[in-house]
């Protein structure tokens, strides 16, 4: 297979990881509830499965992990969606009534990874660059120095960049959600 | 907020943030001046940034733990998509679940599909939504209509379709328990809803009882069309996993389709072979635990035989020769190799139609059965991996399986035969990790290497032996191995020979094989009696060889165009085209047909001819074998040199280093094909005057002949040409011609004397004379060459400049009337059939010019010389 170029060539590279995800997401936590699986180690999977195909033979592992946190967070909101309790008008939601939710913050969870969701795409209209920066560090599981080679900055820069970053983002998250006590917060001095 | 003002909040955030608080106030009322909002924006973030964030702190673990529960599909009460109401659960089967629905708005009810576990992405539901409206396009009351699809937010792709009520067509039967006759017409229902789909070139590649309903009045629904289509993942070719087989049903997936082959009509055929066999025998034909892959079982019963065993009253249904006619038409449609099966639904019909109404059929019972399927073990995770790998190697690069006769005696020694190849096979692929199966690199010639060795320790059966030989001589062949091919195509014919006699198929196509190989090695005398023979053995045979016999034709025609006998050659090549399968139903063997064809004609110099059937092939290998195989690089060569041939040298180089990437990817560096790709584009830039790069790439091909072949060789002797041709533009005439009587020593030895290329060789030498002014020497060669030429292809482009050359010997002499005559000519077949920046075409033309000089016409010569100012360079 040859790849094509650019834009091209990224999308194919997405919805292999993406799939890839997914399918790893729901055939390990089938089989075992409350499993050790966190979106790092899910990526990490991935990475093994598809380190040797042709489309990501090329890429750099840091790259793979810059497009699988990308996927990983669709994954996760495509989850969230399908797991929300809210009722919307399009009509297009599955309600579910499902009793064996996991989790005492059921109805928590989703809302506020779609939370997120959506305030990352408001912080990527200010700064593509702190975007892609939450995004790995979120999704990927990078770190501050993995962070500085991928965006090509110092690591200063990165820490001080998450720093504001962080509080937009609570800030975003705390309006969408309507001020609404999703998880406990604890003010520090 | 926007971007530039965002970086202003940050940067006084980032300023103020570390401050103790009580200077905090004051340096941000310093920084923000009066800008409120400005102040305010910050404020905020300081706020947030004293804050723990639960989900920002702590990172997704736990979100995602929760979210990620892909559990059992989440009961629906009272749902809507779209304008859907969902009423009630119809069924669960492997691929997802099915309600009854009902429009909201204009009423009716419909069947909707839920595909659980087949998750698309984003970018994906977008294509999945176009192919649909494809699929909408079938309109046959056999088969359920798919009125609208779509995905839900989280990926799950739903369909909407025609409710059908009935029970699965197996079931049906069972209950029925009608006679052979109304199961067959049943049958035909079904293939005729198939067929109406093929013809909108829709393959459903999943067909199996559950898609299949037959409600009580015995009408027939097919459901699910195309689907297994969008679903599989467009990788699961390059590394096949069970999970992407896990959307088919294994029992009803042709042998193929498990390979990760190409998939067509044909496979769809196969499928419907086992709904046949199921329906007639009650069992499948092959006998399948879930999630094991099937192995293809010689010892396939007939399905008469079960019948008669397990029903005997049915015995008085069907006549006895029906029975032996049902079989065949039951196991035809079996085959695991394509070839053999029916290629389309439509033949299929047609055999059971001329069943039922006491016609003889159009399948021949078949005489040989093959199989892929034994080297395939149970229980190994990496056993796609592995039969995929096999059928690339067996199937793929040579077109054909590896064939074992049936078992003659007792099962005991089937038994013991299957241990025995099952070992040979996995004796190949040793060195591999066995659980993932061999690594990629492992190439081929390698794997071949092991399995001749292994190949001896088959003695106590000489008919496999035989066949292994064969095969292994053919793959060796195609990989440039002469001289390992040698040996075991001679071994397999004799022992043919000796097993079955001289009139048998078998024997034949052993024949047609050890000739082509003789073709390669030169000796085209017993090349051609050789394939004759077979020829001939297999064109008296019964009809079941016919696709023997065409290949037997293809490979006589590719002797004749080497022999230079084109005419003979374009007969006996368009006899072979007229028996192959044409346009969507064409095979591997229609495009070789076809090359071989457009070769013949490229070397009369019917250019557009030869294009239109190159590009035939070219389609056909495309569709078969996707773009980077080497029977596309061979076609791309061919296009280039008929570019060449027109001037047209930068397509040409295009084709040809497309085609040298294709080739030596496959084959390695020291292949002749890749050799062959070299010469082409060494040619090519040669005319582009860009010698030395030419040379580099000469000198490369000639080793890898050299090294190959041994002795005198037809390929050595072009690359000589070629050298000698770059020898003559650097001025280097004595080597130039030293070369070029070596390939003339060459190609004599291996064409004879009266072959077009002894005639391009004398040109070549007459061109040295020319330029060392030994006009004399000019004029006899370009004699000689014309001479030739004229005998063989009179009106081609080689033809015709060997006559400008001779023109050109005898202008040097001033003989201007007999230049004239020679030159003349010439010039007008340049001006109708080349480009006009075309070398040859001017040079016709400046020697016009001075002939006229020399006759002293100077219209005429004027005349010329304006045409050449004119033309462009």
């Amino acid at each position: 297979m040859i790849s094509a170029e650019g834009r091209d060539s990224f999308d194919e590279q997405f919805s292999l990881v993406y799939e890839e995800l997914r399918r790893l997401a729901a055939g390990v936590l089938r089989g075992e509830q409350n499993g050790r699986v966190t979106p790092t180690t899910l990526v990490h999977e991935a990475w093994l499965k598809l380190a040797h195909s042709p489309e990501i033979a090329e890429t750099s592992p840091l790259h793979f992990r810059r497009i699988a946190a990308r996927a990983m967070r669709q994954v996760l909101v495509d989850a969230a969606r399908r797991r929300n309790a809210t009722r919307r008008g399009s009509g297009e939601m599955l309600v579910t009534f499902d009793e064996s939710v996991p989790g005492m913050n059921a109805i928590s969870e989703p809302r506020d990874i779609l939370a997120l969701d959506s305030a990352l795409d408001g912080l990527s209209r200010i700064s593509a660059r702190q975007a892609k920066l939450v995004e790995g560090r979120f999704f990927g599981g990078l770190d501050v120095s993995e962070l500085a080679v991928l965006l090509e900055v110092s690591e200063a820069t990165v820490a001080r960049e998450w720093r504001s970053a962080r509080a937009w983002l609570a800030v975003e998250i705390r309006r969408s959600l309507g001020g609404e006590p999703g998880m406990a917060e604890v003010e520090t001095h | 907020m926007d971007e530039a003002r965002w970086q202003a909040v940050q940067e006084i955030f980032s300023s103020a943030v570390d401050l103790p608080m009580e200077e905090q106030s004051s340096a941000l009322l310093a920084m923000c001046w009066d800008d409120q909002t400005l102040l305010t924006d910050v404020m905020e973030l300081l706020q947030e940034d004293r804050r723990s964030q639960p989900l920002l702190d702590a990172g997704l673990d736990q979100a995602a733990r929760a979210v990620l529960d892909f559990g059992p599909l989440p009961s629906l009460i009272t749902k809507q998509i779209g304008p859907y109401r969902l009423l009630r659960l119809l069924g669960e089967g492997g691929m997802g679940v099915v309600y009854l629905a009902e429009r909201t708005d204009i009423g009716g009810q419909v069947a909707i599909k839920l595909l659980r576990d087949a998750w698309l992405s984003p970018m994906r539901r977008q294509r999945f939504r176009i192919e649909q409206l494809t699929l909408a396009q079938l309109n046959h009351p056999s088969i359920s209509r798919i009125y609208n699809s779509g995905a839900l937010e989280d990926g799950t792709p739903w369909f909407v379709m025609e409710y059908a009520e009935g029970l699965p067509l197996t079931e049906y039967w069972k209950k029925q328990n009608g006679t052979i006759r109304d199961c067959l017409e049943i049958f035909v229902r079904v293939c005729e809803a198939v067929q109406y789909a093929h013809s909108h070139a829709i393959i459903h590649r999943d067909l199996k009882p559950s898609n299949i309903l037959v409600n009580e009045s015995g009408d027939v629904k097919l459901l699910d069309f195309g689907i297994a289509k969008q679903l599989s993942t467009d990788d699961s070719k390059d590394h096949p996993t069970i999970t992407g087989l896990r959307l088919m049903t294994l029992a009803y997936a042709a042998p193929e389709q498990l390979a990760g082959g190409a998939v067509g009509v044909y496979t769809d055929v196969y499928a419907l072979g086992v709904l046949l066999y199921e329906m007639l025998t009650g069992r499948l034909p092959h006998r399948i635990q879930e999630g094991e892959i099937p192995e293809a079982d010689p010892v396939t019963e007939k399905p008469s035989v079960l019948i008669r065993r397990a029903a005997p009253e049915r015995r008085a249904q069907v006549s006895r020769a029906e029975w032996g006619d049902l079989d065949t038409l039951a196991m035809k449609a079996l085959e695991p190799e394509v070839g053999s099966r029916y290629a389309t639904a439509d033949a299929l019909i047609r055999d059971v139609n001329a069943l039922l109404e006491g016609r003889p059929l159009e399948a021949r019972p078949a005489k040989w059965s093959y199989t892929v399927g034994k080297f395939m073990r149970r229980n190994r995770r990496g056993l796609v991996v592995l039969a995929a790998t096999l059928v690339v190697i067996v199937g793929t690069i040579v077109f054909y399986t590896v064939r074992l006769t049936k078992a003659r005696n007792a099962a005991l020694r089937e038994a013991a035969r299957t241990l025995r190849i099952q070992q040979f096979t996995e004796s190949l692929f040793d060195g591999g990790d066995k659980e993932a199966g061999p690594t990629l690199e492992l190439r081929a010639v390698e794997l071949l290497d092991r399995g001749r060795h292994e190949v001896e320790g088959l003695g106590s059966d000489p008919e496999m032996k035989a066949d292994m030989q064969a095969t292994l001589g053919d793959i060796y062949q195609k990989l440039g191995k002469l001289d390992r091919a040698e040996p075991l195509l001679i071994s397999a014919l004799q022992e043919r020979r000796q097993m079955l006699g001289s009139s048998d198929g078998k024997v034949a196509e052993s024949e047609v094989a050890l000739g082509l190989l003789r073709k390669e090695q030169g000796h085209l005398d017993e090349a051609e009696r050789l394939v004759r023979e077979g020829m001939s053995t297999l064109r008296d045979g019964p009809a079941a060889s016919r696709v023997a016999y065409a290949r037997s034709l293809v490979a006589l025609g590719s002797v004749l165009e080497m022999r230079g006998k084109y005419e003979e050659a374009k007969l006996v090549l368009e006899t072979a085209l007229k028996l192959q399968p044409r346009s969507r139903e064409a095979t591997a063997d229609t495009a070789e047909n076809l090359a071989e064809l457009a070769n013949v004609q490229f070397y009369k110099g019917a250019y557009e001819l030869s294009e239109t059937d190159n590009r035939e092939a070219f389609d056909i290998y495309r569709r078969l074998y996707g773009e980077e195989h080497p029977a596309v690089a061979q076609i791309l060569n061919n296009l280039g040199a008929i570019e060449t041939n027109r001037g047209n040298y930068v397509a040409s180089e295009g084709y040809y280093r497309h085609a040298l990437t294709i080739t030596e990817a496959w084959y390695g560096a020291d292949h002749p094909e890749t050799a062959a790709n070299l010469t082409a584009i060494a040619q090519q830039l040669s005319y582009e005057k860009r010698d030395a790069e030419a040379m580099v790439l000469l000198q490369r091909a000639l080793v890898i002949q050299k090294h190959v072949n041994g002795g005198m060789s037809a390929t050595v002797a072009s690359t000589l040409n070629q050298l000698g041709l770059l020898a003559y533009n650097a001025k280097q005439y004595d080597a130039a011609r030293s070369y070029f009587t070596q390939a003339m020593d060459h190609w004599r030895a291996t064409l004879g004397d009266q072959h077009p290329f002894i005639a391009i060789a004398y040109s070549n030498i007459g061109s040295v004379c020319l330029d060392q002014k030994d006009y004399v020497c000019a004029e006899r060669n370009y004699r000689e060459a014309v001479r030739r030429l004229d005998a063989s292809s009179k009106d081609s482009l080689n033809a015709v400049i060997a006559h400008l050359k001779l023109g050109r010997s005898l202008l040097r002499q001033n003989r201007f009337k007999d230049a004239e005559g020679e030159t003349l000519p010439a010039y007008q077949y340049l001006v109708k059939h080349v480009a006009a920046d075309n070398g040859f075409l001017r040079a016709s033309r400046k020697d016009l010019a001075a002939i006229y000089d020399g006759l002293h016409r100077s219209d005429q010569a004027a005349h010329y010389r304006a045409e050449l100012r004119a033309s462009p360079i």
